[in-house]
């Protein structure tokens, strides 16, 4: 596993599935700030940002990012989702893979 | 929040537009081929189709469902094929036009697992403790009202509990009575616990007992038998911070290796739940019970201290699972003996008030409106589906895709509606 990859390692969801989720980056930095989330299809590398995070942007609370709902995913994909943020003058990046089921 | 099955039928026949309900006004034929309505001189002679069939939902043939075969509006007169008696005046049915009332049974409880994750169970479960060896130790999991999944009884008998004060952990306890004896749980009900030769060991039970010297817990490695003291026999639980106790060191070379929880007493009654067995760090526990979609929860949280009605608990993170066999591993990091919070969600289903799954018109599924607008939509889709498979004729096949796509559009627009909305996952990042 990467270290750049979230300690659960591969999650999954559902096609009819909408999910908000939350990183807790205490392990690495704190109070992070300006996130922001990029979603590629690993099937052809597109960047699917727009079709899968279709609202909102992700927020900063503590030492935790919630993203907005992911969704629209399609069966039998995976998706990367790469999340940069800022904490203090360091600007950091972690990503996360989702894949449908 | 529960909806029956017949509930969800209505729903799903208003909805097609195959819904009428009515009372009959005198008794049919003494053979049970007619029903008598006034009400259906309102109808005319052909709005009976050929698969039309009626549902009896009161009365002596309750829940029979019969062919209709003709019907004269004038006097309002169903000829159906035989019921299993007369049908009586002022007994209550209905009339399914388009697809039965079995037919409609079979397509909602196909779209209860279907419709996950628009619609789901939470789960929330506490019986689970880190670290502990045993299986099951909170006594949930029952082959039958008597007969615990992973304890094994010796003369005595077993209950399974559910009044509320007579457990302590999770939903269910464990009832001991009628004979003296023991329960136990050894390497035959659980492998893992091969793990703990030489190595020692701490066994702990809450335990509720009547009388004194009856009840109380053993560690036993086929040669030695170390027990524990007694319960007071106070008719009270042992303390969250004062179970019953005893650590053994397990041989080197067990011939076995059992934990048991005895009662000395035949007129004795004793409720125990709770039982852990702490030492080293064990393998894995054991999520398979709970029921969660791809045995996989979306967070899972420790307690802060033992019996802890404080809140937040911790969330835990980087756990690995075993979805195809339902284990969970924790990182070592989680500390021994404290409660687990698992929260996921779970496929629907109907269920019995046993909460054995079901398909009687009783049975309940655990949503409420509007959520049950995306089951009926989901139900709708599977009856369509069956009319244009290659039996029907080409004019109806057509009829039957445009309403398969009108129910399509419809469990979209349901889902954006009225879609459960998920808990949210959080995952940590940093090794």
């Amino acid at each position: 596993m990467s270290i750049l990859e979230i300690q659960e390692g591969r999650l999954y969801q559902g096609t009819a599935e909408r999910i908000a989720y939350a990183i807790d980056t205490s392990n690495v930095a704190t109070s992070p700030s300006s996130p922001s989330a990029t979603a590629y299809d690993e099937q052809d590398e597109t960047d699917v940002t727009t079709t899968v995070f279709p609202t909102g942007s992700p927020s900063a609370s503590g030492n935790v990012i919630t993203l907005t709902l992911l969704r629209e995913l399609t069966i039998g994909h995976t998706y990367r989702i790469e999340v940069s943020f800022n904490s203090g003058a360091n600007v950091y990046e972690f990503y996360f893979i989702v894949e449908c089921v | 929040m529960a909806t029956s099955l017949i509930q969800c039928e209505c729903l799903l026949s208003k909805g097609m537009g195959d819904y009428w309900a009515s009372t009959t006004t005198s008794a049919g034929a003494s053979g049970g081929t007619t029903i008598i309505d006034t009400a259906l001189k309102a109808k005319f002679d052909d709005w009976m189709t050929d698969g039309a069939f009626d549902m009896i939902t009161s009365g002596a043939c309750d829940e029979e469902e019969r062919k209709i075969t003709k019907l004269d509006s004038d006097p309002g007169t169903l000829t159906t094929l035989a019921h299993g008696g007369q049908i009586a005046k002022s007994v209550t049915y209905r009339i399914h036009r388009l697809f039965s009332a079995s037919d409609k049974r079979i397509a909602l409880v196909y779209a209860a697992k279907r419709s996950f994750a628009s619609i789901y169970k939470d789960v929330r479960d506490e019986s689970i403790v880190s670290g502990n060896w045993l299986k099951d130790g909170s006594f949930e999991i029952w082959t039958d009202a008597t007969d615990p999944t992973y304890w094994t009884n010796s003369t005595v008998s077993t209950t399974q509990t559910t009044t509320s004060l007579y457990y302590q952990h999770g939903d269910t306890s464990c009832k001991l009575d009628t004979a003296s004896g023991y329960i136990y749980q050894s390497i035959s009900e659980w492998d893992d616990l091969k793990y703990l030769a030489g190595k020692t060991v701490t066994f702990t039970l809450q335990g509720w007992c009547d009388t004194a010297t009856a009840l109380r817990i053993a560690i036993y490695d086929g040669k030695d038998t170390t027990y524990s003291s007694y319960h007071d026999g106070d008719s009270a639980w042992t303390e969250y911070d004062d179970p019953l106790s005893v650590t053994a060191t397990i041989s080197d070379n067990p011939t076995a290796i059992e934990f048991r929880i005895y009662l000395a007493s035949a007129s004795a009654a004793a409720y125990v739940d709770d039982a852990r067995a702490t030492g080293p760090k064990p393998p894995r526990l054991y999520i398979g019970n709970l029921g969660l979609a791809q045995n996989k929860p979306t967070e899972v949280l420790v307690e802060m201290s033992d019996y802890s009605t404080s809140q937040p608990w911790a969330l835990i993170h980087g756990i690995r699972y075993d979805q195809a066999n339902g284990y969970m591993y924790l990182p070592d990091t989680v500390s021994s003996n404290y409660r687990l919070r698992i929260l996921g969600k779970k496929y629907l289903d109907f269920y019995d008030s046993s909460q054995d799954v079901g398909t009687d018109w009783d049975d309940t599924i655990d949503i409420d409106s509007p959520q049950t607008e995306i089951l009926v939509a989901g139900a709708a889709i599977y009856l369509c589906s069956q009319k244009i498979l290659p039996i029907g004729t080409t004019g109806d096949s057509k009829i039957w895709e445009n309403a398969l796509n009108y129910w399509r559009g419809e469990l979209r627009e349901r889902q954006r509606k009225f879609g459960m909305i998920p808990p949210s996952v959080t995952v940590g990042w940093g090794h």
